[in-house]
């Protein structure tokens, strides 16, 4: 898939999140707060516990008195308000001693395997203070001003998969509630929402003792956990090809599945307008600064606008109603808009998608075996059917390797440079398939196409990284992103968009072309409430609300 | 000190890097430290060791065997065990009807890791054979009879891989490796390199403000 489009997609019922506040629901888990042990100065810990059949996750949080000028969303802070980690079990003092010496230094300090991921988040300031402000006086914070951030506290780091000392994912992945990606994250996300309403309720008590009141359930809801994203998170789609293929895939495969049911039923056309009605509200609030994202969220809002004018004759009663649907929007909508509509089709269809969530993960967590015995002349047409949008590429143009990914020495930040304007190639991550295979092909196309791959690879060692992508695409037709990933006019927020549309993220709202906000868990009701029959569309608030 | 497997891997990955040889050629020889490790092998320590030795090699290919020849030895005498442990994985298919003796291998230990490679490619199980020692794989587990310690630092004289033989006791697994302090701190002297110095530029515009 192009970046322009993976850059465009949107959550659907098989996000992350969904998947797991869906499964929450349904096994009824039970949540508590066994430890609240913060001081005068908001400084303290608090411990959240999730409780499923089997076993109990535990939120460990740590809250800080962060002096404003050390507060930074970049890897380079080292210190934040507030940090975490999700204790796999039930801590005891000793854990929590532990932790309160480790956790707040992040990256500095070391975590073990108890521990499932780390975190940390800061205060969208002036939210906050309007918020405890008002609290504190006894009224409810100003409606717009929450629709206009939509969190009190933003993650800028979720690290999970063995970083730092924490357990690796192969520990725990077998478990089912582990089994689809990212779930310790994203329930380390959830638990830290509800942390973070119950931290501002208690600075407001701080502030004004008896006249404070607690936050209105109906704008706790509003309020999300948003996530500032840099360059961090864009390689991961590179590094990870058998995983990106299987998200792809799978909603590829929900799509064609409801494109081809060949009637729909009322209540599922209702669902599905319900819905509609109900994004198209909360698209309103989606707003940016950004002058990209500023124009894609007029596409989209153009985009809904055409789409609200074609329902009434789309003839969704009729014959193969999605299909037409999404054809349709082919035709008509812009890439934003298609990737809404293809989402919003499988909302009616949950008992035909959702299993395929058990699909997303990938058995390979590790670097894939080169196949030695295969031919040069089956690689050479792998590469001709799965990179020929590569090899169409002017590779001799500066602008087509304009950008080196790498990274830098201070606390090891990920960082895209100009490798004409600066001394980066000694120091350039492998983040170039595009490039890098076409150098493949160019040296193997005059080689003996009866040859094997591994006659070839003893004097070309240095293109072992691309062969093996050209070998995962023979089963993993997503892995490559079709996009050359060192142009000069790459974006890399579109890398970071795709990736959060997956865990579930809304209101994207890039500040640059590399860092991006969004909101998670926006609408969602909180673990006292959680239900079977909030868990699923909380995405999707109700009109009014 | 202990470490999560993919702090192995990714340590191992870059310093390999580091050390001269490609990226590509790094990301195996980051998994099979992992796998030795996972092993309770000391893939760190063998690891470290070579990189010392065989620090920013000038010509590479002197180190690789060639595997048409009866014997794999480079061609200065000593082999690299990454670059040799990659042929034998890419050329896994030679063990269905020979054995391979390898002459000379640095830190030997290295190539049994994708011995165990070849293994899951066969399969069959692979045995590799020192003078006193015997490391037997099934491509999922691994046991080792004899004094293998020596063969964590050491050169390797003779070393003969085949297809077959039987697991003895077999080594347990971890997830949670211990590695020597300074091992560790070797490999990460030479990951360093692959982290380009902080400049001014390349902080105000790396990263680009948030």
């Amino acid at each position: 898939m192009r970046l322009s489009r993976l850059g465009s997609l949107h959550q659907s019922r098989l996000s992350f999140m969904r998947i797991l506040t869906r499964r929450m629901a349904t096994d009824a888990w039970r949540f508590s707060r066994p430890v609240f042990d913060i001081d005068h100065n908001g400084v303290g810990h608090a411990v959240y516990a999730a409780q499923c059949d089997k076993r109990t996750y535990s939120l460990v949080a740590f809250a800080h008195d962060l002096p404003d000028d050390l507060r930074s969303d970049r890897v380079i802070a080292e210190a934040w308000d507030a940090t975490f980690a999700l204790f796999d079990g039930i801590p005891t003092r000793e854990d929590i001693t532990r932790l309160a010496k480790n956790v707040p230094l992040q990256e500095a300090g070391r975590v073990t395997e108890s521990e499932l991921t780390l975190s940390r988040a800061n205060r969208s300031v002036r939210l906050w203070n309007h918020v405890i402000d008002c609290l504190s006086n006894g009224r409810q914070p100003d409606p717009d001003q929450i629709a206009q951030v939509g969190y009190l506290m933003r993650t800028t780091a979720v690290y999970g998969s063995g970083k730092f000392g924490a357990a690796d994912r192969c520990t725990f992945s077998g478990r089912a509630e582990m089994a689809a990606p990212f779930q310790a994250e994203m329930l380390t996300v959830y638990l830290i929402r509800t942390f973070v309403r119950d931290l501002a309720e208690y600075m407001a008590v701080l502030k004004g003792g008896e006249n404070a009141v607690p936050l209105d359930p109906v704008t706790a809801q509003q309020l999300g956990i948003g996530n500032s994203t840099g360059l961090g998170m864009a390689p991961f789609l590179i590094n990870h090809p058998v995983l990106f293929n299987n998200w792809i895939m799978v909603r590829e495969e929900a799509i064609a599945r409801v494109r081809s049911i060949p009637m729909a039923t009322q209540s599922e056309i209702d669902v599905f307008l319900e819905l509609f009605r109900r994004s198209m509200e909360t698209i309103k609030q989606w707003r940016s600064d950004h002058a990209i994202q500023k124009e894609k969220l007029n596409q989209l809002r153009m985009d809904l606008n055409t789409l609200e004018g074609w329902l009434p004759r789309a003839g969704l009663s009729q014959e193969s109603p999605w299909d037409r649907l999404y054809l349709w929007a082919e035709e008509n909508l812009s890439e934003e808009g298609q990737e809404y509509t293809a989402s919003l089709m499988l909302e009616p269809y949950g008992a035909l998608v959702d299993g395929l969530a058990d699909c997303m993960a990938s058995a390979e967590d590790h670097v894939r075996t080169i196949d030695g015995t295969m031919r040069i002349k089956k690689a050479l047409t792998l590469i001709q059917d799965n990179y020929p949008w590569a090899l169409k590429i002017d590779w001799g143009t500066p602008a087509s390797t304009e950008r080196a990914w790498y990274v830098s020495e201070e606390k090891l930040e990920p960082r895209l440079g100009n490798r004409f304007e600066e001394p980066l190639e000694e120091f350039e991550q492998p983040l170039a398939p595009a490039r890098d295979v076409v150098a493949l092909y160019n040296d193997m196309k005059h080689r003996d196409g009866e040859d094997t791959v591994a006659q070839f690879l003893l004097c070309y060692p240095q293109h072992r990284n691309a062969l093996r992508r050209v070998q995962i695409t023979e089963f993993a037709p997503y892995a490559e992103i079709w996009d050359n990933t060192v142009d000069g006019d790459m974006l890399p927020i579109d890398m970071l968009r795709c990736k959060l549309s997956f865990f579930g993220a809304t209101r994207f709202d890039p500040r640059s072309d590399r860092w991006i906000r969004i909101c998670m868990y926006q609408g969602a009701p909180y673990p006292e409430q959680l239900n079977e029959k909030n868990a699923d569309h909380w995405v999707y608030p109700p009109v009014g609300s | 000190m202990n470490y999560s497997l993919n702090e192995v891997e990714a340590l191992a990955k870059k310093a390999v890097r580091g050390a001269g040889y490609p990226w590509g050629v790094a990301e195996d020889a980051g998994k099979a430290i992992r796998l030795l490790s996972a092993h309770t092998l000391p893939g760190c320590d063998a690891l470290a060791a070579l990189l010392e030795r065989i620090d920013r090699s000038s010509d590479f290919s002197q180190l690789t065997p060639n595997p048409q020849m009866d014997t794999w030895s480079g061609r200065m005498g000593t082999l690299c065990p990454i670059l040799t442990g990659i042929t034998l994985s890419d050329f896994h298919a030679e063990l269905h009807h020979r054995t391979i003796t390898l002459q000379n291998v640095y830190s030997p230990l290295i190539v049994t890791a994708f011995a165990a490679l070849a293994s899951q490619q066969l399969a069959r199980n692979v045995t590799a054979i020192w003078p006193s020692t015997e490391f037997v794989t099934d491509g999922e587990q691994c046991s080792t009879t004899g004094d293998w310690r020596a063969l964590v630092t050491e050169n390797a004289q003779s070393l003969t891989i085949g297809a077959g033989g039987d697991l003895a006791k077999v080594n347990e697994r971890t997830t949670r490796p211990a590695v020597g302090s300074s091992s560790w701190q070797t490999l990460n002297k030479f990951a360093h390199r692959t982290y380009a110095p902080d400049t001014e530029t390349s902080r105000t515009l790396g990263a680009g403000p948030d």
